[in-house]
């Protein structure tokens, strides 16, 4: 029973960590593609036109990627979850099917329409097909985010007698407190890693001197999208997440800073490693009452410590603790690259400085761990429960499943994944090195 | 309301089998038909821009099983744990093969994921069918409905039965025949020349072949599960579905013989397999999952469908977002309506 449900854990994990590297690019380069057309469009513009056929082409190949490796998601939480399935069905399964009916229909049809239909039809319709794409990939993110909202923070639901809960107000579920700032982080982190992967392309054709013209496009217009949603992925996105967690669930928030002990006045935690033996942080380097301050915007708020909880009741400390701080020192590092590259680019200097194109270029990975960074913090902050306060993860899993057979397909998911994960980057890869003159 | 829904869920696997069952027969005769690279990328542009739309209706029908009987999804998913992660792991491989194929022009590149399209296609189809011989057959369910079952044991639909049994693999036998002959009507209709030819000459045989299967699979449903005609002889008008599936198989012997319609075949491959599922969701109203044994212990839409409220404000959501879907659906195949023509692949 523990054996099968570490595996179900693990396969839940690996599954929606992979699946997502796609998601955020796909819902980013909607929005830019979109974009570039209507440039393309506004002004009959053939520079542009390219542009936008080569992240189309970019677009075509993450988007596959996304729908292969998304079926499984909705299907895994009857199969390893079904616990969780009968429990919650009745709330979650109206978010989940309304995603499959509003949004993934609205995408997989326009998308054939953007790939397949350029020559067949007027600009006007492709672009139009363009902005449908755009609408349902980031409806779908809605749909999504409402569903992890409540699991996060269980709002208009009722108990049935026989202990599972259905909703009792459709809107308030779509409308869940807890949506709002997890939405707006969330889709800023995904144009975060879109425009550091159009600024990292851009950087690698300049510092390899071939399609210059492209290569400017790219930069200048990632950039100025990555500055933007560097700083309010900070601020005021990051913020507010941070303080409605530190209402809501302050458990998830000790562990993020590593506070053992209830504080008056609590400190943030730039070093130090949680030591679970001693319940102290290791080799500390604390800016005093900077979490009260974040937390309650008051110096001298006291902070709960994991202290305050019994042991049952925390979650996996030291990687909670670390996720978070990845996500942190990686969200920092983003707005000072890119305030940097600005200045550099106000001064007229950014395409002639080699070290800073070589830093935008070295960049583009790091978007995707602060985004996998982020939701560790989240889901395995919100551990041991499955829906905060109501269900325990351990009561979640399928009890008809044994440990054999949820290794198994555990094992399959890794081969799988390991291979198309191998087939997307060489994939990208060639369509990088091809260029954005062909076609 | 929850008859209502059983109808909404019966209507969209039906939906999903009649499209993306035609793609599904595209994949399985791919090697048999294509024989040149320029024809293996006429008969891929076919379904090229309607595939992964075809394939939102299962999702669909995922969702709304998910959240109007959550119990019977958590159940049924629970249960054929094995045979629905070969699904999964089908449909992700297929997926891969569709898109990746044309990205590299080189030969071995493309028989590879030639040979996958056609096996993860077949798979499929094979699994479809079996999925529905296990539906009519009945689970081992318990007093709480659960269930687990192998993926197979003796072959033998008895109480220690696996996924596979001789009766499953003749469901699934007649899934790959009927969705093959239904992507060879598709092909007649989207295709001209070699390709269309071909596809004729595989239509006649495989009409011949799936009446012979269909045949037997009516005369053994009996032996495994000995309730699968007491709805007809309460409700006598649902023999009108059974009637329709012969019909429309009559009909396809002639037209298939005729070989002159280009897009009667397809129409009527369509109305054969909706007809088909529909017996068999009729005959197993209400039930969802049925128990063997006990069938007191059997998943109906009563006793696994969620909270009134739940039902009825599914209901205000879910049909206009249906006939948005129907709207995009219906638009993409108006929009690539006709012959498929060999530049429709180009750009991406």
């Amino acid at each position: 029973m523990t054996h099968m449900l570490l595996y179900s854990r693990l396969q839940f994990a690996l599954t929606i960590a992979f699946h997502y590297l796609f998601p955020q690019l796909t819902m980013g380069l909607a929005l830019f593609v979109l974009y570039f057309k209507t440039r393309a469009l506004q002004k009959n513009d053939e520079h542009y036109r390219q542009v936008a056929r080569f992240w189309t082409r970019m677009l075509a190949i993450t988007f596959v990627f996304g729908v292969a490796t998304g079926i499984t998601m909705e299907f895994q939480f009857g199969t390893n979850w079904a616990g969780f399935s009968e429990f919650a069905g009745g709330v979650i399964g109206q978010t989940l099917a309304m995603e499959g009916i509003f949004a993934f229909f609205l995408e997989s049809a326009f998308i054939g329409i953007l790939l397949f239909g350029e020559k067949r039809f007027s600009p006007q319709v492709h672009w139009f097909s363009a902005l449908m794409v755009f609408l349902g990939t980031w409806l779908s993110a809605y749909f999504i985010l409402t569903t992890n909202a409540w699991m996060q923070h269980p709002v208009a639901y009722t108990t049935a007698a026989e202990g599972s809960v259905t909703v009792s107000d459709l809107g308030a579920l779509l409308t869940n407190p807890w949506l709002f700032w997890q939405f707006l982080h969330n889709q800023s982190a995904s144009l975060i890693t879109t425009s550091f992967v159009i600024m990292g392309i851009g950087a690698f054709y300049l510092l390899s001197r071939t399609h210059q013209d492209f290569a400017k496009t790219f930069v200048r217009t990632g950039l100025v999208i990555a500055v933007l949603a560097s700083i309010f992925q900070i601020f005021p996105s990051g913020d507010g997440e941070a303080r409605k967690l530190y209402r809501e669930q302050p458990v998830k928030g000790a562990a993020m800073e590593g506070l053992f002990q209830t504080e008056r006045g609590a400190g943030i935690a730039l070093f130090g490693q949680p030591n679970m033996e001693t319940e102290t942080l290791d080799n500390p380097i604390v800016i005093p009452d900077m979490l009260s301050l974040l937390a309650y915007h008051r110096m001298l708020a006291t902070v709960k410590g994991l202290d305050a909880f019994p042991r049952s009741e925390w979650p996996n400390v030291p990687i909670v603790y670390y996720a978070y701080h990845i996500m942190v020192l990686l969200g920092f590092i983003f707005a000072g690259v890119t305030l940097l590259a600005v200045f550099l680019w106000w001064r007229g200097k950014l395409f002639q400085s080699r070290w800073m194109l070589w830093i935008l270029m070295l960049c583009l990975p790091l978007p995707y761990v602060a985004t996998l960074g982020g939701w560790a913090t989240a889901e395995m902050g919100r551990q041991p429960w499955l829906v905060y306060g109501l269900l325990k993860t351990a009561d979640g899993v399928s009890t008809s499943l044994d440990s054999g057979n949820a290794l198994f397909t555990l094992l399959g998911y890794i081969a799988l994944y390991s291979l198309a994960g191998l087939l997307y980057l060489l994939l990208a890869g060639r369509i990088v090195l091809r260029g954005p003159q062909r076609g | 309301m929850e008859t209502f829904w059983f109808v909404i869920l019966s209507f969209l696997l039906v939906g999903y089998t009649v499209l993306d069952g035609f793609d599904l027969g595209v994949g399985i005769l791919f090697s048999f038909i294509a024989k040149s690279e320029d024809e293996c990328r006429l008969m891929l542009n076919a379904i090229g821009p309607i595939w992964d739309g075809n394939e939102v209706w299962l999702v669909g029908a995922g969702g709304a099983l998910f959240f109007a009987f959550p119990s019977a999804y958590a159940s049924a998913l629970g249960g054929l744990y094995l045979a629905i992660f070969l699904v999964l792991w089908m449909l992700i491989l297929r997926a891969l093969a569709l898109e990746l194929r044309a990205q590299v022009d080189n030969s071995l590149w493309h028989t590879f994921w030639g040979t996958i399209f056609f096996l993860s296609s077949l798979t499929l189809a094979g699994v479809l069918g079996i999925a529905l011989g296990n539906l009519v057959r009945g689970f081992p369910l318990d007093a709480q409905g659960h269930f687990f079952l192998p993926l197979w044991t003796d072959l033998l639909p008895s109480t220690s039965t696996g996924i596979l049994d001789w009766y499953t693999l003749l469901v699934g036998a007649l899934a790959v025949v009927i969705l093959s002959l239904h992507g060879a009507n598709f092909l007649v209709w989207k295709t001209d020349g070699k390709i269309q030819q071909r596809a004729r000459m595989i239509a006649s045989r495989l009409v011949g072949v799936s009446g012979v299967l269909g045949l037997l699979v009516v005369i053994l449903t009996p032996q495994v599960q000995p309730q699968a005609a007491d709805r007809f002889l309460t409700h006598p008008l649902g023999l009108i579905l059974p009637l329709l599936a012969l019909a429309a198989w009559i009909l396809l012997v002639v037209v298939t013989r005729r070989g002159q319609s280009e897009i009667l075949p397809l129409g009527l491959s369509k109305s054969l397999i909706a007809a088909l599922l529909g017996t068999a969701f009729f005959g197993l109203f209400p039930n969802l999952l049925i128990a063997r044994g006990n069938t007191a212990n059997s998943l109906t839409i009563f006793n696994a469908a969620t909270s009134q409220y739940g039902l009825r404000v599914g209901f205000a959501w879910f049909i206009p977002g249906l006939l948005l879907a129907l709207a995009y659906t219906g638009s993409i195949y108006r929009a690539f309506w006709g012959k498929v023509v060999p530049a429709d692949g180009e750009g991406y």
